[in-house]
């Protein structure tokens, strides 16, 4: 599993343009992908509805955007 | 020893005349000379400007043009924050030395307009995200409680400076809990203001959405005077807040008679704590009690996710600011740091998006929570232990040491860490006191009133440096 996991993060730091990362930090940041993926499933998990959109974070209102 | 000077008894000093500014500025720079390299406090000092800044704010003052409670007092400007003085490093090999040639960002240019007396530049960790790291070029902070502690972070030289009797007060900025975990650690005051009061152009981003600059200084009344100062919108931070200025200060002694305090229960919170931390709480709490508020148990909702949701959304926003730099100069970086950040790219846009979803429920529950409950205010422990050893601590150390600050980063709520007590290892722990949107003078009023009860405060650390030169 932990293989798997480092195969998956060498690819996706590929994919973001980070091609030189040395094997042992890929392999550190394959150990940390599965709480990664573990805490992004209990986000996945609350339902929010339909009407909750991921606009642009303003603690107070739309003002601020619209100038 | 006397109590340590605050900005609000040098103002008094200052204008009796038992005080110049020239003579206080030159007093805490050889404070400096004696501690500094021991507490780790300082990347740079800039002691002839500061002296100059001081013998202009003593000339005003003798010619009755006072600027207010920041005129003559002098402060400490965490490094990923810009200044005319000099580059920002960020405490990084890697930023570009012409990133700060801006000069003073808005709330810097604030303070040097209200006559406050810039000392330097303070220690952070690397992008305000790595860790102490022996092995760059750049001074380790120390808790001047125990000088083999860590000074917490990521505002680690404001907060030490502070506290260690370099300099009164100053700026620090907070994503996860950077501002109130080492006022936390280092027995002094830390306020994050409500996302949008404080602008935060001319800081290196960390987290664009979490990010706040804020106050750092001895007591709840000196983050007021500063606050006063550096609220406002700004046309260069579109995320600043245009509304009617608040008079922080003027508000400080509004006392906390008819407030409800909701008194935070998630078991995150207490299963993270040390029972002298719960012992210090209960104690913070019934002083609160005692000055007229009404406390109230609560449970938030959906705040492990609020806290959570910071750590994951800061590292997908701080890999969209370090992409580049982390493509082409990896090595350069620290590698706490780069590992950090770079987790940030193992988060797709769907996990972002629903992240921000939640994060909107939630704080809107929270909001809504509050408003059925009647609370002005929630209360929890700042950090769950006092200053974590720079060398062979604990994993439940580390992994507990930012667990209760971050909901409110994703909330922007404003929130204050004041000390409340001590472990049984004599280090400093603070209470956390979190408010509505815009409600920051009601927070540093509450944390002013225990202040005012308490003299937790006004504890001397060990090592500190008096005014006796």
């Amino acid at each position: 599993m932990e293989s798997d996991h480092t195969t998956t993060v060498a690819t996706l730091l590929s994919a973001a343009g980070l091609d030189d990362v040395p094997a042992d930090e890929i392999e550190r940041l394959g150990r940390l992908y599965g709480g990664l993926r573990r805490s992004m499933a209990e986000f996945h998990a609350v339902d929010v509805g339909d009407g909750v959109t991921a606009a642009v974070f303003a603690a107070d209102g739309p003002e601020a955007l619209d100038r | 020893m006397k109590a340590p000077l605050t900005i609000e008894t040098a103002g008094v000093a200052l204008r009796d005349g038992s005080l110049t500014s020239v003579d206080l500025v030159a007093r805490l720079q050889r404070a400096s000379d004696s501690i500094d390299e021991a507490v780790g406090t300082y990347l740079r000092r800039d002691n002839e400007a500061a002296l100059a800044a001081a013998t202009q704010a003593d000339a005003e003052l003798a010619a009755g043009r006072d600027r207010g409670p920041l005129h003559g007092i002098p402060l400490g400007i965490k490094d990923i924050l810009s200044t005319d003085d000099g580059p920002t490093t960020a405490q990084s090999l890697v930023l570009d030395p012409s990133w700060g040639d801006q000069g003073d960002g808005p709330v810097v240019q604030r303070l040097r307009g209200a006559g406050a007396v810039l000392m330097g530049k303070t220690t952070t960790m690397e992008f305000a995200i790595g860790r102490p790291d022996a092995t760059k070029p750049f001074p380790i902070p120390r808790c001047p409680w125990d000088l083999e502690r860590w000074a917490g972070g990521s505002s680690s030289g404001t907060a030490n400076g502070v506290a260690s009797g370099q300099f009164l007060g100053g700026l620090g900025t907070d994503t996860a809990g950077s501002v109130r975990l080492p006022a936390s650690y280092n027995g002094i005051t830390g306020h994050k203001p409500t996302y949008g009061l404080v602008p935060k152009s001319g800081c290196v981003p960390l987290g664009l959405s979490y990010d706040h600059i804020g106050p750092m200084a001895r007591s709840a009344w000196d983050c007021a005077a500063m606050l006063d100062v550096m609220a406002g919108a700004h046309e260069s931070d579109r995320t600043s807040v245009v509304r009617p200025a608040t008079a922080h200060l003027a508000m400080i002694d509004r006392g906390l008679e008819g407030v409800r305090i909701g008194v935070i229960t998630n078991d995150r919170v207490w299963d993270a704590s040390a029972p002298e931390v719960r012992i210090a709480f209960d104690a913070a709490v019934a002083e609160l009690s005692d000055a007229g508020a009404e406390p109230v148990e609560v449970e938030i909702p959906l705040y492990d996710q609020l806290s959570t949701g910071t750590f994951l959304a800061l590292q997908a926003e701080a890999f969209a600011w370090h992409r580049n730099l982390l493509a082409s100069s990896w090595s350069d970086y620290g590698r706490p740091t780069r590992l950090t950040i770079a987790q940030g790219a193992l988060i797709s846009a769907g996990d972002l998006v629903q992240i921000e979803r939640v994060r909107q429920r939630a704080r809107a529950d929270v909001i809504t929570l509050m408003g059925d409950l009647g609370l002005d205010l929630l209360v929890s422990p700042t950090t769950g232990y006092g200053a974590a050893p720079l060398s062979g601590a604990t994993a439940e150390q580390i992994a507990t040491q930012a667990l209760h600050t971050p909901a409110w980063n994703s909330t922007g709520f404003p929130a204050v860490s004041a000390p409340m007590g001590f472990d049984d290892d004599g280090l400093p722990l603070g209470l956390q006191i979190v408010g509505l949107p815009f409600a920051d003078a009601m927070v540093l009023a509450a944390a002013h009133a225990h202040q005012v009860r308490t003299d937790w405060h006004l504890a001397v650390a060990p090592t500190y440096a008096p005014l006796d030169g």
